[in-house]
């Protein structure tokens, strides 16, 4: 079973090779063998009522998958990797997880991250950091780490994660697989824990193009819990899938490629650039402004920690998550809250208090979101003449978390490590491919297509994957088709 | 920043920290602080707000009905302490 897609694993379903529960417990055996050494896994869902599951045409009907641990299960502990919520188990599920009930889609196990989605680094998690499968020395990437490593270590054809930043298409690429962010709104948020609702947006993990519409099909829809999904109808990705056959004009921003300095990216990106060109594709140099660029991750920092001030605000012990009870109301309170979150969420929180507090409101919250309407403005007006924008994922591959960052100022880490979340600042949405592997560790490329154009982005995306490994560019063949044991 | 106004933004949040993990905090709003100058680079006379990624024309209205009711017992499971169907905590005032 191991390292199949979803279609591969529904057959076997289909042709009674294995029952949904007998697959089930495999995939948790597998999960936790692999589980001391990769950190992925947060706990395991019962299995319970498994052996009644039938196996329709519903290609999600039997398959396994983990979800990360901050989407609401119903009577299913989910932490958000958080010492607070260690206990809690939801009363109510979140829509997403309904879908793929729906689909008698067999979740096995929740998946670590930074806790509420809050890191890149997948160290704020009170389970310690996701070990990436291809060096576990190494990182997942955050905040879907968990998400990412068990898809890329082969135990399931796919994982849920979010992506308020950048938190699928990084550490997608870093595990060698693929990460989808959809348009914001596309998927309801309902019983997504709420870290910065107009930035989250929940993601997908795959091994392939395929896996993904799939998923993004079962899931997508208006849903009256999240009034922000009701302006666009359900949409048929998967069945609509098909390889794009049209010449598209593909941007890249000149201002941001040339602060990349890592050379072996830069070459992987030219290659990159000379296959799509092979494909029929006009690659465009496309001029953004560096100013614009240098402030996505103020943006970011601002609005997502004011809106994460806000919404964390519930965790005080009361109704639910662990209570320390201290001489008084504040006391009991404030010791609750410092035992339950880490001094990084902590930190986070405190920016939202400084960015909303009356003296500081119109020149830090207010003045990020007019800067956001700026760079959407923008961003769209390159959408008007480019269909796709590309550009590497990072300027490195995975990376260890305990090596400290030099010159967090300096424009390779505001800008370079930052120019994903362009797309969570505009709604749009992306998708992180993994196109080389150097020295034993993947890199890829990401794509960006105006909102609600997903379709589009998809159907691209499974051409490009498609001649990649018929052509085999860049020798990638081999890369896909033996993934690697975890060391 | 001096460290007594981050003290001001934690006690608004119900926190408290000190030592290296006040230091911490502190660097970090500081890192925003110097993150945010780049904002003042940026024209935004006559730009209004952007409080979502596109403008949201959501013109409907649930229809007012009871339905997916949690039972009491449901809502107080998570909840450390209980009595007569309430949430239990210390006084307030």
């Amino acid at each position: 079973m191991y390292r199949k897609t979803i279609k591969e694993l529904h057959q076997l379903l289909i042709n009674k090779e294995v029952s949904p529960l007998e697959l089930a417990q495999m995939v948790v055996a597998d999960l936790e063998k692999q589980n001391p050494q990769l950190n992925n896994i947060t706990n395991y869902t019962p299995l319970d009522g498994y052996e009644n599951i039938e196996v329709s045409d519903n290609l999600l009907s039997g398959i396994p998958y983990v979800m990360k641990d901050l989407v609401s299960t119903k009577d299913i502990l989910t932490t958000s990797a958080a010492q607070i919520l260690k206990n809690y188990k939801p009363v109510y599920d979140a829509t997403l997880y309904n879908h793929l009930q729906d689909a008698q889609c067999l979740m096995v196990a929740k998946a670590n991250l930074d806790q509420f989605g809050i890191g890149g680094t997948n160290e704020n998690s009170i389970y310690g950091f996701s070990r990436n499968p291809y060096n576990t020395k190494l990182t997942t990437g955050g905040s879907s780490g968990g998400s990412a490593g068990v898809v890329a270590s082969g135990s399931v054809p796919f994982a849920i994660g979010s992506d308020t930043g950048d938190s699928t298409r990084k550490p997608a690429v870093f595990c060698g697989i693929y990460g989808y962010k959809p348009t914001w709104s596309l998927i309801s948020r309902y019983g997504l824990f709420s870290y910065a609702p107009s930035f989250d947006q929940a993601g997908i993990f795959t091994r392939c193009i395929d896996d993904i519409a799939i998923v993004l099909e079962a899931i997508n829809g208006p849903d009256e819990k999240d009034t922000t999904t009701l302006i666009h109808q359900k949409e048929y990705f998967y069945q609509n899938l098909e390889e794009n056959n049209k010449p598209l004009k593909i941007g890249y921003f000149k201002s941001l490629i040339e602060l990349f300095d890592n050379p072996v990216v830069l070459q992987q990106f030219n290659e990159t650039k000379e296959y799509l060109q092979s494909l029929g594709h006009e690659i465009v140099e496309v001029d953004f402004s560096l100013d614009l660029l240098r402030c996505v991750r103020g943006v970011y920092q601002l609005i997502v920690n004011a809106e994460s001030s806000s919404n964390l605000a519930n965790l005080t012990g009361v109704q639910f998550g662990e209570q320390i009870l201290g001489d008084d109301f504040t006391s009991s309170f404030v010791a609750t809250r410092n035992a339950g979150l880490t001094k990084y969420t902590k930190a986070r929180n405190a920016v939202g208090a400084f960015a909303l507090k009356e003296v500081n409101k119109e020149n830090y919250f207010i003045k990020a979101k007019k800067v956001r309407r700026v760079l959407i403005e923008a961003t769209n007006k390159v959408f008007n003449d480019i269909d796709i924008i590309m550009a590497p994922v990072a300027n490195g591959p995975a990376f260890d978390p305990n090596v400290e960052v030099s010159d967090k100022h300096s424009d390779l880490n505001l800008v370079v490590d930052n120019h994903l979340t362009l797309a969570n600042i505009v709604g749009a949405c992306g998708i992180s491919i993994p196109t080389h592997l150097h020295d034993d560790l993947p890199y890829g490329i990401s794509f960006m297509a105006k909102p609600f154009n997903d379709q589009l982005l998809l159907n691209f995306s499974k051409q490009f994957e498609t001649n990649l490994l018929e052509k085999d560019f860049l020798n990638l063949r081999s890369f896909y088709n033996t993934y690697k044991e975890v060391k | 920043m001096e460290k007594d106004e981050v003290n001001i933004y934690l006690d608004q949040l119900y926190y408290s920290a000190e030592g290296e993990e006040l230091a911490f905090i502190t660097n970090f709003i500081d890192g925003v602080i110097e993150d945010a100058k780049h904002l003042d680079k940026v024209n935004i006379d006559n730009v209004l707000p952007a409080d979502w990624p596109f403008d949201l024309e959501v013109s409907y209205l649930r229809e007012d009905e009871v339905k997916d009711l949690l039972s009491c017992e449901q809502v107080l499971e998570n909840a450390s302490q209980t009595q007569e169907n309430y949430v239990k905590y210390i006084k307030v005032v």
